[in-house]
C-alpha cells in the first residue's frame, strides 16, 4: 500500500515542481499518441465508411482483415515497423527509427484497424433503410456519407477513445521503434518499465498515475462531447 | 316467402324499443325462443312493426354461428 | 401534359429469381395510383424502381417524357421526387432541421427552408413540435415530420410506401384523411403502396393491383373491387359490390347514397355532398324474386338482372346489373328453390347496416 501512497505523493510533488523531464515525457506522450489517433481517423473512419457502405467483391475478406487487425499485438507491430524503418530497410532512407515519428507511425498502424472497425459497426449499426431514405431526399453519394457519418456521431467519437485509448497505453511499439531514450522518444509507458526496472517504484507509480489521469482527462473530454446532446 | 335466405322463422312481435337511427325488435317464436333484431327506425316504421305483429326473421344461412356447450 | 412516369417491359432480378416484371405502366400527372397486394408481391420494388432507387434488370423508364438511361443524373430527378416509407426515418436533430433537409440538400437557402418548413409543419399540425428533438417524438408524430419533410420539397412526383402501416388505427385514420386533402388541394402526382384495401379506395383514383411479381391489373376502384381479372386478384380484394356515389340526404346517421339510378341507404354520418363508395359485402346481400319492396326491413331493395352465375363451393355467387354489379353469395340450395338463371329479373337486397362507405376526396 505504501508504494501506492507515496507514488501518489510523488506524482503530486514532481508536477509540482515543474520537473523538466517529467513534463518533456508527458508532452511527448500526449503528441505522439493524440497525432497518431488524428491520423488513423483520417485514414480508418474513410476505410470503415467504405466497407459499411459500398458492396465490393472481397469484402468479407477486407472486414476480417480489419477485425483480427483490431487486436494486432503492439510488440509484432514495433517489430515490422523497426524492420521497415531499419538503416538498410526499405524505408531506412528516411532516417526515421528512434524518432517520435517513427512512433507515431507504429501507434498509427495499432489504431487504424480499431478506428476502421469501428467507424464499420457505428454505421452498420444504423438502419439500412435509411441510406435509401437519404438516396430518395435527393443526397448525393458525398452528402448521403456525410449524413450517416454525423448520424453516428456517438458511436464514431467511441471510435476515438478506443483509439487513443490503445495507443498511449501500449508499450511494446513505442520501446521497439522509440528506444525510450531520455529527452527525445522517452513516453510514460516506456519511462513506468525503465523505472520499474530500476527499482524506483515510487516513480514508475507516480508515472502510471499520471498516465491514468491523461486517459481520464482526455476521455471526459470526449464522453462530455459525446454525451453533451442525449436526454437522460 | 320466396328469398334466396335459407331460414325464415315465423314469429310474433313482443317488443320494439326505437333508437335514433335503429329500432331493436325483439321477436317470440313458436318455441317460446326470443330472437332480437336491430333494423333502421324507418324499416320498423315501414312494415308496422307493434307487439302482436306477425312477422318472419330472415337469415341467411352463412350468418348463422353455431355453438356448443 | 400526359404520363410522368412511364414503365415498359421493366423486370428486376434478385440473383435469378424475377422479383418484378410489368410490361406497361404510366403514372398520370395529378393522379393517386394505390398499388395494392399481398405482402413480398412486390409492390414496394416496383415504387422504389419508379423512384429510380432501385435500378431494373432490364426495360425502360420514362420520367417526364425522357427515358432513364445510366448516364441521366440520377440525383437530379429524384431531386424532383419525394418518398415515405413506412418507418419514419428521421435524423438525430430537431423537427424542423429534419423537415428542411431535402430542402437544404437542394442548397435552398437558410430562410427559404425554414419558411417552407413552418408551412408544412403547419400544415401536419406539428408546428408546435418543431424544435423538439425528433427521437422524443411518438410515432404519428415522426410519420408526420416524414410527411412535412416530404411535402416541403414540393415535388413532381410523391412516392408512399405504406406510410400509415405502422400507426395505431386511430392515428392512421386521421392521417389518411389530411393525406387524401393535401394531395387533393395541391394535385399532387402521388404513387402509394399499400396491403390495405381501404386506404387504396380511400386515395387512390386509380388502383394496381401486385401478385406474384406481376402487375395484374389496374383501373378504377371501381373497376378492379368489381370485375377482377382473374381469381387471384377477386379473392386478394374480394369481389365486392363498390359504387361510386354521392350523399344526397343524410338523416341522423342514416344516409341515402344516389349510385346510378338507385338510392341505396347506408348505416353512416357521412355529410350531405360527399362523394363516396358504397361497398357491400356478398355474403350480406340476398336474392329475391323481382318483387317491389315493402317485404323486409332491409332498406335497399334494388331490381336489376342476373348477369353472371358462378359456383363457389357449396354456395353461388350471384351477379345482378342493378344499373351497378351487385354480387350476392347463396347457398347453392337457394339458388335451385329461385330457378336462378343468366338475365331473369330479381332483387336484390340488403341491410342499410350492411353498406359500409369509404369517404372519398373530390
Amino acid at each position: 500500500m505504501d508504494v501506492i501512497v507515496n507514488g501518489g505523493v510523488e506524482a503530486v510533488r514532481l508536477l509540482l515542481s515543474g520537473d523538466h523531464e517529467l513534463w518533456q515525457v508527458i508532452w511527448l506522450s500526449l503528441r505522439v499518441s493524440l497525432t497518431a489517433t488524428f491520423l488513423s481517423l483520417l485514414i480508418g473512419s474513410p476505410l470503415g465508411a467504405m466497407l459499411a457502405l459500398r458492396p465490393f467483391r472481397g469484402r468479407g475478406v477486407a472486414v476480417s482483415l480489419v477485425n483480427t487487425g483490431m487486436g494486432l499485438p503492439p510488440v509484432v507491430v514495433g517489430l515490422f515497423v523497426t524492420i521497415l524503418l531499419w538503416r538498410n530497410g526499405p524505408l531506412g532512407e528516411m532516417r526515421l527509427l528512434y524518432t517520435p515519428n517513427a512512433m507515431i507511425i507504429a501507434q498509427c498502424v495499432i489504431a487504424v484497424p480499431i478506428v476502421t472497425g469501428l467507424t464499420l459497426a457505428a454505421l452498420q449499426s444504423l438502419n439500412p433503410k435509411l441510406r435509401l431514405q437519404l438516396q430518395a431526399l435527393g443526397a448525393t453519394r458525398v452528402q448521403m456519407v456525410w449524413l450517416l457519418v454525423q448520424e453516428a456521431r456517438l458511436p464514431l467519437l467511441a471510435a476515438v477513445m478506443a483509439g487513443f485509448g490503445a495507443v498511449i497505453s501500449e508499450i511494446g511499439a513505442s520501446m521497439m521503434v522509440g528506444g525510450n531514450i531520455q529527452g527525445q522518444t522517452r513516453v510514460l509507458t516506456t519511462a513506468t518499465v525503465m523505472e520499474t526496472s530500476k527499482g524506483n517504484f515510487s516513480l514508475a507509480m507516480a508515472l502510471s498515475l499520471i498516465l491514468l489521469a491523461l486517459m481520464v482527462l482526455v476521455n471526459s473530454v470526449l464522453t462530455w462531447v459525446q454525451q453533451r446532446q442525449r436526454p437522460l | 316467402m320466396k328469398i334466396s335466405a335459407r331460414n325464415q322463422l315465423k314469429g310474433t312481435v313482443v317488443e320494439v324499443n326505437h333508437g335514433a337511427v335503429n329500432s331493436e325488435i325483439v321477436v317470440e317464436l313458436p318455441g317460446g325462443a326470443h330472437l332480437v333484431s336491430i333494423i333502421t327506425k324507418t324499416s320498423a316504421e315501414d312494415l308496422g312493426l307493434a307487439p302482436g305483429k306477425a312477422v318472419y326473421a330472415v337469415i341467411k344461412a352463412s350468418n348463422v354461428m353455431l355453438a356448443t356447450e | 401534359m400526359g404520363a410522368i412516369l412511364q414503365i415498359r417491359n421493366l423486370a428486376i432480378q434478385r440473383g435469378e429469381r424475377t422479383v418484378l416484371l410489368v410490361n406497361d405502366l404510366a403514372v398520370e400527372r395529378g393522379e393517386v395510383l394505390a398499388i395494392i397486394g399481398p405482402n413480398g408481391a412486390g409492390k414496394s420494388t416496383l415504387l422504389l424502381a419508379l423512384a429510380l432507387l432501385l435500378p431494373p434488370t432490364s426495360g425502360a423508364i420514362w420520367f417526364d417524357g425522357a427515358l432513364v438511361t445510366s448516364q441521366s443524373n440520377l440525383t437530379a430527378l429524384r431531386r424532383r421526387m419525394a418518398m415515405v416509407l413506412q418507418e419514419p426515418l428521421l435524423l438525430d436533430k430537431t423537427v424542423v432541421d429534419n423537415v428542411a433537409l431535402g430542402l437544404s440538400l437542394r442548397g435552398v437557402g437558410r430562410a427559404e427552408r425554414e419558411r417552407r418548413a413552418a408551412v408544412w409543419l403547419d400544415r401536419l399540425g406539428i408546428a408546435h413540435l418543431a424544435r423538439r428533438q425528433a427521437r422524443a417524438l411518438s410515432g404519428g408524430e415522426a410519420q408526420r415530420t416524414s410527411l412535412a419533410r416530404a411535402l416541403a420539397l414540393e415535388p413532381e412526383v410523391l412516392f408512399l410506401d405504406e406510410p400509415f402501416s405502422a400507426l395505431d388505427a386511430p392515428t392512421r385514420a386521421g392521417l389518411v384523411e389530411q393525406v387524401a386533402e393535401i394531395v387533393r388541394e395541391t394535385g399532387l402526382t402521388t404513387v402509394m403502396v399499400t396491403h390495405d384495401r381501404d386506404e387504396a379506395l380511400a386515395l387512390g383514383d386509380r388502383v394496381g393491383v401486385i401478385m406474384g411479381g406481376q402487375l395484374l391489373q389496374a383501373g378504377t376502384p371501381e373497376e378492379v373491387f368489381t370485375t377482377p381479372v382473374n381469381a387471384e386478384v377477386a379473392q386478394f380484394v374480394g369481389v365486392e359490390t363498390v359504387a361510386p356515389g354521392h350523399v344526397i340526404a343524410q338523416d341522423g346517421g342514416l344516409a341515402a347514397v344516389q349510385v346510378s339510378g338507385f338510392v341505396v341507404e347506408a348505416v353512416s354520418d357521412a355529410p350531405l355532398g360527399q362523394a363516396v363508395l358504397a361497398c357491400v359485402r356478398p355474403e350480406d346481400v340476398t336474392i329475391l324474386p323481382d318483387v317491389g319492396r315493402g317485404l323486409t326491413s332491409a332498406r335497399n331493395v334494388l331490381r336489376g338482372r342476373v348477369t353472371r352465375l358462378r359456383p363457389a363451393g357449396a354456395q353461388v355467387r350471384v351477379t345482378v346489373d342493378c344499373g351497378f354489379p351487385v354480387t350476392a353469395l347463396i347457398t347453392r340450395r337457394s339458388a335451385q328453390e329461385l330457378d336462378l338463371a343468366v338475365d331473369q329479373s330479381v332483387s336484390a337486397s340488403f341491410k342499410a347496416s350492411a353498406v359500409h362507405l369509404i369517404l372519398r376526396a373530390g
